[in-house]
């Protein structure tokens, strides 16, 4: 269910006015104009049930960067990034006003199919969760899914996605074994394979590397560090220093609300909010 | 693994190896602006200056934010300390080479000193001792940066004795006072500068080796 009116779907694209995260945000445009847009936050309230998660966030994510989605545990992080794919219509009662759209496309217009959202929208959790079929069929899972059967068009894929995952060379020989046989990390890369395999424009990633050892989240994190010049990335990271090292902006909630958003190297060296700062620094949360 | 911070590290070192290049160039035309008694020279060597700062503050800001976003440790912690400290000391050594170019606005018509041997022998030490300091840095060679750390003292030497050789010289003519004076300040100058090229070896020997040696003090 949700509440948007009539009126809000047809209205114009609106220009989020200026508050915290705006303002920085208006910052970083300047010095990039070339930046364009990806994701809008217009406005965006969210409820599970008569329970407010998100309250008025306003925000825009450049495109083929990483925004990093910070904030202590209940702020309402990954009810957005599982939002911005409308997965959360998968909880009863849920309910939002306002607007999320990619590009000048509201992810809420009724000519947009969820399915073919989704496909735009590749998507990487927290625990790793490979399919029980080999590495190979992983990857095209989608592909197959939607109808593609040919071969070499499969094969191209699989190769493409899995170099673009860096897992190519570890797993080439191997490509019809089981992808429960990969250890964590290799198991994360593959999911993070499979997402990309149709070509998504954004890749959603709520909380990736936080199951895996230092050295497999290290590969993660340079593995983002390498999509991003393909795609747009969203990030929930529960680690402060990972959300410093892989994304080029954040935003910091708290209890639900945006608090500041901005570019990364501000945002950690010098926030605009005293909240922000204590949080960063430890202080608080 | 190749990690994007290293990419990043090893910019900011070519940004300072930049600056070094620019810095060492400042002083070599600073000393032969003053002893060439050449004031085109000395006017680019202050003019210069201005790169040299923008330099700091490129590479402050750069390695301020590799601290705040990359998080290094060890070796890779020690080089960004030490990049930011050689920082400091570039910029320093770039006042040095602009105060000798002054000094060389200074004198231009004052009548020159025939003996200036000590003078000439620090100048040629101390442009070695920075070189060397550099090279040390680029090579990171700790054993050139202990050669460095031993010609120091023999900077200080040349130092109390031009003190001492142009005060006689001041005493005998007074029309050396001004260029006297000049010089003095010029080898006090020159002197600051090898103690700045001590520093960078210190620092080249903590990066290589994670030995503390400042002050007479050695840590393992």
């Amino acid at each position: 269910m949700n509440t948007m009116t009539d009126d809000l779907k047809k209205t114009e694209p609106k220009t989020p006015p200026v508050t915290v995260g705006q303002e920085t945000y208006e910052k970083h445009d300047q010095s990039k104009s070339d930046v364009r847009a990806c994701i809008t936050v217009d406005h965006y309230d969210f409820f599970y049930g008569k329970t407010q998660a998100i309250y008025d966030a306003h925000f825009v994510m450049p495109e083929k960067q990483v925004t990093a989605i910070i904030g202590p545990s209940g702020c309402g992080k990954s009810t957005l990034i599982r939002n911005i794919n409308r997965m959360n219509e998968l909880v009863d009662g849920v309910s939002h006003t306002g607007d999320i759209r990619i590009y000048s496309q509201s992810i809420y217009d009724p000519q947009l199919e969820v399915t073919e959202l989704r496909k735009r929208i590749g998507m990487v959790f927290q625990k790793s969760n490979p399919f029980p079929k080999s590495i190979y069929e992983n990857v095209i899972y989608s592909l197959r899914v939607s109808g593609q059967n040919r071969k070499s068009i499969l094969d191209e894929v699989c190769e493409m996605s899995l170099k673009a995952s860096a897992l190519w060379d570890e797993v080439k020989d191997r490509l019809h074994q089981s992808a429960m046989s990969l250890s964590g990390g290799q198991m994360q890369r593959l999911c993070i394979a499979r997402a990309i395999a149709n070509r998504p424009e954004i890749l959603l990633m709520d909380e990736p590397c936080s199951a895996l050892d230092p050295i497999a989240t290290a590969k993660i994190e340079e593995l983002i560090y390498e999509l991003k010049k393909d795609f747009t990335i969203v990030i929930v990271t529960h680690n402060m220093q990972q959300a410093a090292r892989v994304s080029d902006m954040t935003a910091f909630f708290y209890m639900g609300n945006l608090v500041e958003f901005g570019e990364t190297k501000k945002m950690f060296m010098s926030p605009e909010k005293k909240q922000t700062e204590e949080y960063i620094t430890g202080r608080f949360g | 693994m190749e990690r994007h911070f290293h990419q990043e590290l090893e910019q900011l070192r070519n940004k300072l190896l930049q600056m070094s290049f620019r810095v060492e160039e400042a002083l070599n035309h600073a000393c032969e602006a003053l002893f060439e008694r050449n004031d085109q020279l000395a006017r680019e060597v202050i003019e210069g200056d201005k790169q040299v700062d923008r330099f700091e503050i490129e590479i402050d800001d750069k390695g301020h934010s590799l601290f705040a976003l990359g998080q290094p440790m060890a070796a890779d912690l020690r080089k960004v300390m030490m990049i930011l400290k050689m920082n400091t000391d570039l910029e320093r050594i770039g006042d040095h080479a602009v105060n000798i170019a002054e000094k060389g606005l200074y004198v231009m018509g004052e009548p020159k000193i025939k003996d200036r041997t000590s003078m000439s022998e620090m100048v040629g030490k101390v442009q070695k001792m920075f070189r060397d300091a550099l090279d040390s840095f680029l090579k990171e060679d700790a054993v050139l940066a202990r050669q460095v750390l031993l010609c120091d003292d023999e900077v200080d030497q040349l130092n109390v004795d031009n003190f001492l050789r142009l005060r006689k010289i001041m005493e005998e003519d007074e029309r050396t006072i001004t260029i006297g004076m000049n010089l003095m300040m010029v080898s006090h100058n020159l002197e600051r500068i090898a103690d700045l090229s001590s520093n960078i070896a210190e620092e080249v020997i903590y990066l290589k080796q994670g030995k503390e040696i400042r002050h007479g003090i050695e840590t393992t």
